[in-house]
């Protein structure tokens, strides 16, 4: 029987990569594709104002699908997109008049219509947006402060936290060994885990602010180093020693989140002192 | 009005404004629709 071929480029299909690939507001693309022909037309034909007019035209609607899905997202953000600022802009909004605005030029000067006539289709075309996309709701919740950390703060220590877990993830795809893959998205679940009860509790933040600035990093540095090491030559012994870091990684996390959801004053930082000061022992970092 | 006849109607509306007026800008710079020859030569033992 013939053995299934390892996937070492699969991923997990999470929420997060559907929500990349969502064909909400891809309708606005789909009816600005008309305008293509009517662009070639006019070019074939010599007529400067078909195509200028259907070119802009054409243009706008491309905008007004990339606001519209940026807005949409914002609604719904991923994991680590809810961490960054929310942004200021009314995306949807925008999107909407600007369609609106759109349809009507393209009435008048295209479509050769009159002024009513194009002011109708506007309107039209708003009130579509408004039924089909709504508008712009309240921004996404406030990270409240904690000892002495404002919101901002609290958001901005668990956002570069993210960042790097997002290296350690990247750093794991160059890694072709499935048990060791296995135990590095282990701990990005454990890490993830953390953040997420930080930012529903962000009380620990002060106790957890070295674990996610100093130890995540280090981690980071441990598996972007092995994964450059293991391309360019495999050695059983370096195996072995980052499958102990991972190890001792791994027990870390999982003691620090414990910690966290027991909201144990006892502090972890001596402790994650003698881990670091382990793996540089084991030459790893 | 539930979301999902909200939504239709939207969709509606979009297609019948902004895919309106897309196709007529088609429509307008090649018109299409009109016959090449007039109808009366079209008809047989007229060609």
């Amino acid at each position: 029987m013939s053995k299934l071929p390892t996937l070492k480029s699969a991923k997990r299909f999470t929420g997060d990569t559907l929500r990349q690939y969502s064909p909400r507001g891809l309708l606005l693309y789909v009816l600005s594709l008309a305008l293509i022909p009517a662009v070639v037309i006019g070019l074939s034909k010599g007529q400067v104002m078909t195509v200028i007019v259907n070119a802009s035209a054409f243009t706008l609607y491309c905008l007004a699908a990339i606001w519209l899905r940026k807005g949409l997202q914002a609604e719904n953000p991923s994991s680590q997109d809810r961490l960054q600022s929310p942004s200021k802009w009314p995306l949807k909004l925008f999107s909407a008049v600007l369609v609106a605005f759109t349809t009507g030029m393209l009435a008048v000067l295209a479509a050769q219509q009159g002024l009513v006539m194009a002011a109708i289709y506007a309107c039209g075309a708003f009130l579509g947006m408004y039924f089909s996309y709504g508008f712009d709701q309240a921004k996404s919740r406030q990270i409240v402060g904690a000892n002495g950390y404002s919101g901002d703060e609290v958001r901005k220590t668990l956002a570069d936290a993210f960042a790097i877990i997002k290296q350690i993830e990247q750093a794991n795809h160059k890694i072709s060994n499935r048990e060791l893959n296995q135990r590095i998205d282990n701990i990005c679940q454990i890490a993830d885990g953390i953040i997420a009860e930080l930012e529903a509790d962000p009380r620990g933040i002060r106790r957890a602010r070295k674990f996610l600035n100093v130890y995540l990093e280090n981690v980071q540095q441990v598996v972007q180093g092995y994964a450059n090491t293991h391309q360019q030559s495999s050695s059983q012994a370096l195996e072995q020693n980052f499958r102990q870091a991972l190890e001792t990684i791994e027990s870390a996390f999982q003691e620090q989140q414990q910690k966290l959801l027991e909201e144990d004053l006892f502090d972890l930082d001596v402790k994650i002192e003698v881990l670091t000061a382990q793996l540089k022992r084991e030459g790893i970092l | 009005m539930s979301t999902f006849f909200k939504r239709l109607l939207g969709f509606i509306l979009l297609l019948s404004t902004m895919g309106l007026t897309t196709c007529q800008s088609v429509v307008k710079a090649e018109p299409v629709l009109v016959l090449a020859k007039p109808a009366d030569q079209l008809l047989p033992g007229n060609e």
